[in-house]
């Protein structure tokens, strides 16, 4: 019966991969829709590797979009300043936001619930800050443009090539979130979720509370960081407003829509959340408004997110049919 | 530099510290209460500094002293009433404070962003509540500064009392340290909720009339007081009156010297940069507990 | 031989001094009882021993004084615990939970599947392993708990109030277990119980304790004959 169920799950999950993958046939290369999608690919890595930490480590983490922006930054920097190519420029992006989430994880080692997240906020203010200030090398307010792009014979990586774009944008998705999915069903993800569930308990079993917590700074910070340089390498720009306060809201709301430690859902969170924004564009400036209410909509009425809903509604076609149910149960 | 000088300026900072101060301690008393780290504190300074100018000098020209007392029940109610709107249909679920987290951040970005749609982005201007200095030798204060200096002692010392003496005010501090004995006990949570977060909003409010005459108010006015405030809280330690209180007297001051000397852009990275090494020496802050 | 001393161990919350030089050792291979009145210092003196407090004095383990290792590096050592109120990880399934001490709590661990089924075995959890931990009855929570402290190989068990709340049947089988684990595992138990005919039935060797302070010692018979015992504990 288990096996049934995570034969079930992996034949979903491979279905959605399929779906993903025969869109922009099914939508005849539309530029426009396409682009959106390709956005919705990196947001949902985002809110991945964001949900790795918040939902299943369930360390409080208000820094992940400043881990993106690092990443973002640090390729775009590194590419425009020292030509490096960007197959290099973006793993480094990775590579840098890891070290900026270990160096992040050691001063939150002690703290736990909402102190991290003061602490993370704090690095995300820090990071706006620095960058406004640091004009003459980060770009200040105008922000980074000028790096050779990602470019495979004459198609480039960037909004006026999407149906290639997507592919690319794409595979580094399903390879990222892959990698995301190992992790939660491996030890590693065993011990996150033993932490989260019950830390004494967790502990006396010999489980190391700060080990795992530096290890999921590191992990999902690099990946933010990963997607955050593939980020900027396909709009050629990033700017501070990145880490304005509607986006962050954007991508977290984004895991908490999908439902908390539930994967894939920040991945159809961000797919929702993302489209949702996008229609809401004509609204001007009561479209944060009506953000800002919805985030506060959706945690009110659906805590356990959409990947709940299976969940819940299931009770009640329990007790509508009864009877067969029970048969089930008994074979 | 002279005496006259750094005088002045440390006037200036102990005043801009008063209002600093408040707005922290609004800050840390919900924290204190009920665990949450509230971001609508920003929007609520904002929208107090706006609801006076609109009683002011925007539209209904009212005497002055009306239109904060009006501002102050009014920031009260809000208070109240967010917390049973929006907070308390969270505390059914496990882990509450941490979604509400997420939903006074999201409340605070609607609140700035339903200012800007209704308000526009020109900033506006509101009287001072005195006008006048008083001034002793090269020594000069504004009237509107010793008013600021005497309301943020008197809110001290009044929360202090009331935390101390009031029966609901020693409740409240009960909760804080047993949360579950105090529900055994009897106290009325959803009541001392709703009265921290009327407080802290009330709060918000004072800082608002007393800030905004010196600066302008624009739609996103209370997040750069409410990241200052943030600093002051995290730097005194959280949850302490007394450090919230020696921190943002101490933040403030630098704040005014480097913005005499070196300018006004300076402001802010000034307090990140004593947010960063306090996180870095000691993340508890001067008077911390945990 | 003795397995664990603790030697003028003590432990103050504030002005309470809820472990009080403590000395006491615990022979190899026996099960050894702890008693005492509510809030006289039991949880607390296994919170030292199993490094989730640390305090003064010595807790040594096999010759090595294991007092202010953290929690973890104590279970490596071979010193596994359960807790008095039954938590688990709720959100997943009993194996699962019992895998957390198979995986984690034995250094370069092999065969982690076969440990765990052969732990869910010798605890009597067939058939439930794949329940989602909160769905499971206070006794097999129990089970649980005590099957995941197995699964980390320990040489010394420390059990806090493994009983309360169970029905008769299955007090009856949980002493059985404890015996078993004893005989068959040749693990050396430490329980603390409230009931003192299943605490006399099952260890070998008894303390009393009473405000952090030890009051007796010796073999069940004999403590339970003693007068100070009767005065704060057994009368009282
Ligand atoms: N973390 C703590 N902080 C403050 N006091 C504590 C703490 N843990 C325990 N105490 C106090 O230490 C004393 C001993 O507590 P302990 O839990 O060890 O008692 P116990 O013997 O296990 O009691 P019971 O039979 O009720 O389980 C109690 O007075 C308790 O209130
Ligand atoms: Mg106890």
């Amino acid at each position: 019966m288990v096996v049934n169920k995570i034969g079930r799950k992996n034949a979903l999950l491979l279905g959605g991969v399929l779906v993903l993958g025969l869109l922009p046939i099914a939508l005849q290369g539309n530029a426009r829709i396409l682009n959106v999608l390709i956005a919705a690919l990196m947001w949902g890595v985002l809110a991945s590797a964001w949900d790795l930490c918040m939902g299943y480590a369930r360390v409080f983490s208000f820094g992940h979009l400043a881990f993106f922006t690092i990443g973002a930054y640090t390729a775009g920097l590194t590419a425009r300043q020292l030509g490096i190519p960007p197959l290099a420029a973006i793993p480094l992006g990775g590579v840098t936001a890891a070290i900026f989430g270990l160096l992040i994880g050691l001063l939150c080692l002690r703290l736990r619930g909402v102190y991290i997240a003061m602490v993370t906020f704090g690095l995300h203010m820090v990071l706006q800050t620095v960058i406004i200030w640091g004009r003459d090398i980060t770009g200040g307010k105008t922000g980074v443009t000028g790096f050779a792009p990602l470019q495979i014979g004459q198609y480039i990586f960037s909004p006026s090539y999407p149906f290639f774009s997507y592919y690319i944008a794409l595979g580094i998705f399903i390879l990222l979130l892959f990698i995301i999915y190992r992790i939660i069903n491996s030890p590693i993800g065993l011990a996150f979720v033993a932490l989260r569930d019950s830390e004494p308990y967790a502990k006396s079993l010999g489980v190391n509370e700060y080990k795992y917590k530096l290890i999921v700074f590191g992990i999902s910070a690099f990946i933010a960081g990963l997607i955050g340089a593939v980020y900027i390498h396909f709009y050629g720009i990033i700017s501070p407003v990145t880490l304005d306060i509607p986006i962050f809201l954007m991508v977290l709301i984004m895991f908490m829509l999908g439902g908390l430690g539930r994967f894939p859902g920040a991945v159809i969170g961000a797919f929702v959340i993302t489209f949702v924004t996008e229609a809401l564009r004509p609204l001007l400036l009561w479209r944060f408004v009506a953000l800002g209410a919805i985030v506060v909509a959706v945690t009110v009425f659906i805590p356990g997110g959409l990947m709940s809903i299976p969940e819940r509604v299931r009770p009640f076609i329990r007790r509508a049919f009864g009877r067969r149910h029970v048969e089930e149960e008994v074979s | 530099m002279t005496v006259s000088m750094a005088g002045n300026l440390l006037i200036a900072g102990v005043a801009v510290g008063a209002v600093y101060a408040i707005m922290g301690l609004g800050l840390s008393y919900v924290y204190g209460i009920t665990k949450i780290f509230n971001y609508t504190q920003g929007a609520f300074f904002t929208w107090a500094a706006y609801i006076a100018w609109v009683l002011s000098s925007g539209f209904f020209h009212l005497n002055y002293a009306a239109a904060v007392i009006i501002t102050v029940a009014t920031m009260f109610l809000i208070g109240v009433g967010y917390e049973k709107a929006v907070i308390r249909p969270l505390r059914r679920f496990p882990e509450w404070q941490m979604t509400a987290l997420i939903v006074t951040l999201a409340s605070a970005m609607a609140l700035d962003n339903l200012a800007l749609a209704v308000f526009g982005y020109a900033p506006k201007r509101i009287p001072h509540l005195i006008k006048g200095n008083f001034v002793w030798g090269d020594f000069l204060i504004t009237r509107h500064e010793v008013v600021t200096l005497v309301a943020a002692l008197a809110i001290m010392f009044l929360l202090i009392l009331f935390l101390k003496k009031v029966r609901e005010g020693m409740a409240m501090q009960g909760m804080a340290q047993e949360p579950v004995g105090a529900r055994i006990v009897g106290i009325p949570i959803d009541k001392m909720y709703s009265y921290s977060f009327g407080i802290a909003t009330v709060l918000a409010g004072i800082s608002a009339i007393l800030l905004a005459p010196k600066i302008l108010i624009y739609p996103t006015v209370g997040w750069v007081v409410f990241i200052k405030a943030f600093v002051v809280m995290v730097f005194g330690g959280v949850g302490s009156i007394k450090g919230t209180v020696i921190a943002a007297f101490i933040l403030a001051t630098v704040e005014v010297f480097v913005t005499y000397y070196i300018g006004g852009i300076w402001g802010m990275p000034i307090f990140i940069a004593v947010l960063a090494i306090m996180l870095i020496i000691r993340p508890r802050g001067l008077f911390g507990t945990w | 031989m003795k397995i664990l001393q603790a030697k003028e161990v003590t432990k103050r919350f504030g002005e309470l001094a809820a472990v009080k030089d403590l000395t006491f050792e615990v022979e190899k291979g026996e099960i050894f009882g702890i008693a005492g009145p509510n809030g006289s210092g039991k949880t607390t003196l296994f919170n030292l021993i199993s490094g989730v407090y640390s305090g003064s004095g010595d807790i040594i383990f096999e010759g090595e004084n294991i007092h202010g290792l953290r929690p973890f590096q104590v279970c490596h050592k071979g010193v596994a615990r359960t807790f008095q109120i039954p938590i688990l990880f709720p959100s997943i399934t009993v194996y699962d939970n019992i895998r957390v001490g198979a995986h984690f709590g034995v250094l370069k661990g092999k065969n982690e599947k076969e440990r765990i089924n052969e732990v869910i075995d010798f605890v009597g959890l067939r058939g439930r392993e794949n329940i989602v931990a909160e769905h499971v009855d206070l006794f097999d929570k129990r089970l649980t708990m005590l099957a995941g402290a197995l699964a980390t190989q320990p040489r010394l068990l420390l059990v806090d109030e493994p009983i309360a709340g169970l029905s008769p049947r299955e007090v009856r089988d949980s002493v059985a277990l404890f015996q078993k684990i004893n005989r068959e595992l040749g693990i050396t138990i430490i329980i603390i119980e409230h009931l003192m005919k299943v605490l006399v039935e099952v260890s070998h060797r008894l303390m009393i304790i009473n405000n952090g302070e030890k009051i007796c010692i010796g073999p069940p018979e004999e403590v339970t004959q003693n007068k100070e015992v009767i005065e704060v504990y057994l009368g009282g």
